[in-house]
């Protein structure tokens, strides 16, 4: 499938990037980075695909909803990343895959899987 | 903070402390590759964390973790006994296994005693293992050891 097309929802890419300093543990702490904004016009959009859903059934009643999610190809991002699409804040769910497309010869599009826990 | 509240110290980061303010620690950090097994040219000399970085794994690293506390005194909120695990990636396995033991023995030879975090009144060391992390392929190398540290604040009013 060549999702392309479909990419012309607007979404806001917040990468996540070190901090200078680590914590009290020495651990690595993330920070949000410059948003990157997809205004879904002519490419630089996304196209969201709902690809599992479901609900716990005790007192936390926690909902769980993972998304497969389309971006632009010239897009730098990873795993870390968050992405927010009509208000809805998605994580990233492992990294990206630069989908490349045989016939055009070319990466057309990247590939992840993004999710929510609410 | 109140005089009258005793707080137990912190062993995850006083252990971390430990082990970055020893040079034969820090020495095996001189060097370093990066996931791919790209040498990093000037690699962070301070590669001991509670948690793996998410952006910035060089190796070999140091992840140490407390998995159990226990108040070992009829005064509660005292002597306390801490079980850690210190979890040693390499590097090749030689690393890990070189790093692990270098480890060991500057805990118990000089881990007990003063520290910020509290007083270190005994440490024992268990259990080394070579337990490669099958997360990555092929395996990354890992050796792992346990130890208990018994340690209190670093106030007046104990035993």
């Amino acid at each position: 499938m060549d999702p392309t097309r479909l990419m012309t929802q607007p979404a806001t890419i917040t990468p996540r990037v070190v901090a200078a300093d680590p914590d009290d543990y020495n651990d690595e702490i993330l920070e949000d980075g410059e948003p990157i904004e997809l205004d879904g016009s002519s490419g630089h959009g996304v196209f969201l695909s709902q690809r599992d859903r479901s609900e716990s059934g005790d007192a936390e009643n926690v909902t769980t909803e993972t998304w497969a999610l389309y971006l632009p190809h010239d897009i730098d991002v990873d795993a870390t990343a968050t992405i927010t699409v009509d208000d809805v804040t998605y994580e990233f769910d492992g990294p990206p895959w630069r989908a490349y497309n045989p016939r055009l010869r070319r990466v057309t599009h990247l590939e992840a899987t993004v999710r929510r826990v609410a | 903070m109140s005089l009258d509240l005793i707080i137990v110290p912190d062993a995850e980061k006083l252990l971390v402390d430990f082990l970055l303010a020893q040079e034969e620690i820090t020495d095996f950090f001189t060097s370093g590759v990066d996931d791919a097994g790209n040498a990093i040219v000037t690699p962070p000399e301070d590669r001991v964390f509670t948690e793996m970085p998410k952006k910035t794994k060089i190796f070999p690293l140091i992840r140490v973790h407390q998995y159990n506390a226990i108040q070992v005194t009829s005064r509660s909120l005292w002597l306390t006994r801490y079980s850690l695990q210190v979890d040693v990636f390499g590097g090749p396995k030689q690393t890990a296994h070189d790093l692990a033991v270098t480890c060991m023995a500057v805990m118990s030879s000089r881990l007990p005693g003063l520290h910020d975090q509290g007083i270190v009144t005994g440490v024992d060391i268990a259990g080394l293992r070579p337990e490669p992390d099958d997360t990555y392929t092929p395996p990354r190398p890992r050796t792992i050891f346990t130890a208990t540290i018994y340690a209190r604040p670093n106030q007046a009013g104990g035993s």
